[in-house]
């Protein structure tokens, strides 16, 4: 009886370590036939796919490319809190790396240069999107899915401490005037420890937030043709009025130091005006910001893609089953909600937040305070994204340029390096 | 010679966890500083590059850091550790258990209170310094505040546990030897020089060992408290070696980082381990 109970024990452990295959975690009946992509030679059986995409929509669509294909699609999962970077590192260090790697669009860039180049069509995505999906030789080698945009708004509770709410535009798109005339009734009866807002450069998604004040200011924030320009004549009006609020106590002093998670404490206080930013409505609602009114500001970031990886022995495989991953069913069912789909033919995720602004608002002057979303998939008009290959050290620049200058450097001076640095850096 | 064939049987299974865990990744760490890697790791002779690199950028910065938090810290450290222990152990048993508790409640634990007593606009630390009538402190902004804070959170993570170890120590002390040197007419001080010292010289050579392990690994409070900032005056020479293992094609540079914090340590470790092994 001892042995048997042993036994039992022996072989409860040993089903609980054997691998769960992809087919166990989702069984999901082919809703309606898809044209089987006939360039995959048979003799390839499996290739690998690292996926930070929804668990079970990944495993259903490697389920439906097995049915259509013969081939197999071994799903290597992520689940580590920094995303897939040390993973898809160690992979390569292993001289294993998955044949197709998807992910945020700030990871995958830093192997597009290793990545098969495919030939997507322009036409089939939103304006410009494709241009932060190429390697350094100009070939697009990404297939975006969706992106973020930043999230700003304005703090509820001291909008109703203070009934501040007479001075808020009915519609998006502010002007300067309308902002400072909030601005200025705010600070006549704010307490000494509020302020306006909050601008941090020391981490995280602090120059996203500054990116939108410099739109306002009528900058693009990084890039012009692909080419980095960033020592304009708006971006440092910009930069100098973002001074000249610390300066005048609007925003807390000592910026460089100043964290993502900083500027949330002071936002948790309920002591400054306007918040941002943050990865979009969804984020919203995931970490509860009931005090926040919520706003979409128009500065995109990388959009999440798809990618093959070059040189593994199959390109031609991997390259089909990332361009079966581009087309429009497939590209649905993986944008996440409360996000931008990059397939201009992909039903917006998020229909509840559909612009009703008119043309003649989105023409707004290079002046005008573009806080609010003017459109969904007016991408065109904006910055999308901050460049491809080397993104993060392009951001990672960015940043240290912001705290310089927050910390007492001169404006033009900052931005001067800031362009000669982040050309160097791109090799342009 | 049998006791020494028994001795290494027994640690054994020790060895076999030193080979893959300690050992490999240090002879890998040896040959990856003087190496160039790319994405893929296909790798080709660098000479001193990455050491170049480190000593003319930001990683000399960085190891400055590290130096300054490591040296603060085990001073600090060790100094508040022996004064604590001395004036504990003195009460019961039963009182030094709030050390035990507090050594189990600092690290992350506490990080919620030091990011409020550090935060930029409701500075709990800058309420007491205006209630003693001294400015604010803009302790996120401002180098030398930056890494006081880091300093002072540091210290009082490591300060119950080597109160406690200290405090146990002492009370080991043989009690006739105490005893003994009261008859002869020994002051306090001499009872500690003569006494206490020697008794207590290997368990603080396991303190101070404890703090140089993490002076290595001086990681968590200022990722905490700064991100290594502002401007990278927090940063230290772990986060740096982190950093650019994280990165595509920089594992060259991770690698001669640690090789470089280990050459730092080594002598400090084996000087700790031959004052602990002298006769008293």
């Amino acid at each position: 009886m001892k042995r048997l109970a042993v036994l039992f024990v022996v072989l409860a452990v040993l089903s609980a370590c054997a691998p769960q295959t992809v087919e166990k975690i989702v069984e999901v009946e082919v809703e309606k036939p898809v044209e089987i992509i006939k360039e995959v030679p048979a003799q390839v059986k499996k290739l690998r796919w690292l996926s930070e995409f929804d668990v079970t929509k990944t495993a259903w669509l490697a389920q439906e490319y097995r049915k259509l294909t013969g081939i197999d699609i071994e799903v290597l999962y992520t689940q580590a809190p920094d995303g897939s970077t040390a993973e898809i590192l160690a992979l390569f260090a292993a001289g294993q790396p998955p044949d197709i790697y998807s992910a945020y669009g700030g990871r995958t860039s830093q192997f597009y240069d290793e990545c098969i180049p495919l030939d997507l069509d322009a036409g089939d995505y939103v304006p410009g999107i494709l241009d932060v999906c190429k390697n350094s030789a100009g070939e697009v080698v990404a297939v975006p899915i969706f992106y973020w945009a930043q999230l700003g708004g304005l703090v509820i509770p001291i909008m109703d401490k203070y009934d501040l709410w007479e001075y808020v535009p009915d519609r998006p798109n502010w002007t300067w005037d309308e902002f400072n005339a909030l601005v200025d009734a705010f600070v006549q009866v704010r307490a000494e420890d509020e302020y306006v807002t909050a601008f941090y450069a020391a981490s995280g998604s602090g120059d996203y937030w500054m990116q939108m004040w410099e739109k306002g200011w009528g900058a693009h924030p990084l890039y012009d043709n692909g080419k980095l320009d960033v020592d304009t004549p708006e971006m440092a009006a910009a930069w100098q009025w973002m001074k000249d609020m610390i300066a005048k106590g609007y925003a807390p002093a000592g910026a460089e130091g100043m964290s993502d998670q900083h500027a949330h404490a002071i936002r948790a206080d309920n002591k400054m005006l306007f918040f941002g930013s943050d990865w979009g409505r969804a984020n919203m609602y995931v970490m509860s910001y009931p005090s926040v009114d919520g706003s979409w500001v128009p500065v995109a970031v990388a959009p999440t893609n798809h990618v093959a990886i070059r040189g593994l022995g199959h390109d031609a495989e991997a390259r089909a089953f990332v361009r079966w991953l581009a087309e429009k069913e497939q590209a649905g069912i993986l944008v996440q909600p409360g996000n931008y789909a990059a397939r201009a033919d992909v039903p917006v995720a998020m229909p509840e937040l559909a612009s009703n602004t008119t043309d003649a608002e989105r023409a707004t002057t290079a002046r005008n305070w573009n806080l609010f979303v003017t459109a969904l998939h007016d991408v065109g008009t904006m910055d999308i994204g901050i460049g491809s290959l080397k993104y993060q050290d392009i951001r990672t620049l960015r940043a240290q340029k912001l705290a310089e200058m927050f910390a007492g450097k001169d404006v033009r001076q900052a931005l001067a390096e800031f362009q000669a640095e982040g050309a160097a850096l791109l090799g342009q | 010679m049998r006791d020494r064939v028994s001795g290494l049987i027994l640690s054994l299974p020790a060895m076999v966890l030193m080979v893959p865990f300690f050992i490999a990744p240090l002879v890998l760490a040896v040959i990856g500083a003087f190496l160039r890697f790319d994405i893929r790791m296909n790798w080709s002779w660098a000479g001193l590059d990455n050491f170049r690199a480190i000593f003319g950028d930001v990683g000399l910065r960085a190891l400055g850091v590290t130096l300054l938090f490591g040296v603060c810290n085990v001073v600090l450290a060790m100094s508040t550790s022996v004064l604590g222990g001395l004036a504990v152990a003195q009460f019961p048993g039963r009182w030094w258990s709030i050390y035990q508790v507090a050594a189990m409640f600092t690290g992350l634990n506490t990080s919620i209170l030091w990011l409020w007593m550090f935060s930029p606009v409701v500075a709990g630390a800058n309420q007491f310094l205006r209630f003693v009538g001294l400015p604010d402190v803009m302790w996120h902004s401002t180098p030398w505040a930056a890494r006081l804070a880091v300093i002072l959170v540091i210290w009082c993570w490591q300060v119950p546990s080597g109160v406690y170890n200290v405090a146990v120590a002492i009370r080991a002390t043989p009690q006739e030897l105490l005893e003994a040197a009261r008859i002869e007419g020994a002051t306090r001080w001499q009872e500690f020089r003569y006494v206490i010292a020697p008794v207590v010289r290997k368990p603080l050579t396991l303190i101070v060992l404890g703090y140089l392990t993490a002076l290595l690994l001086v990681y968590t409070a200022p990722v905490m408290l700064w991100y290594g900032g502002p401007l990278g005056s927090t940063t230290t020479a772990l986060m740096r070696g982190v950093e650019w293992a994280g990165k595509p094609g920089m594992y060259g540079m991770a690698a001669a980082m640690s090789l470089l914090v280990l050459v730092a340590t080594t002598p400090v470790c084996l000087a700790a381990w031959r004052i602990g092994n002298r006769k008293a």
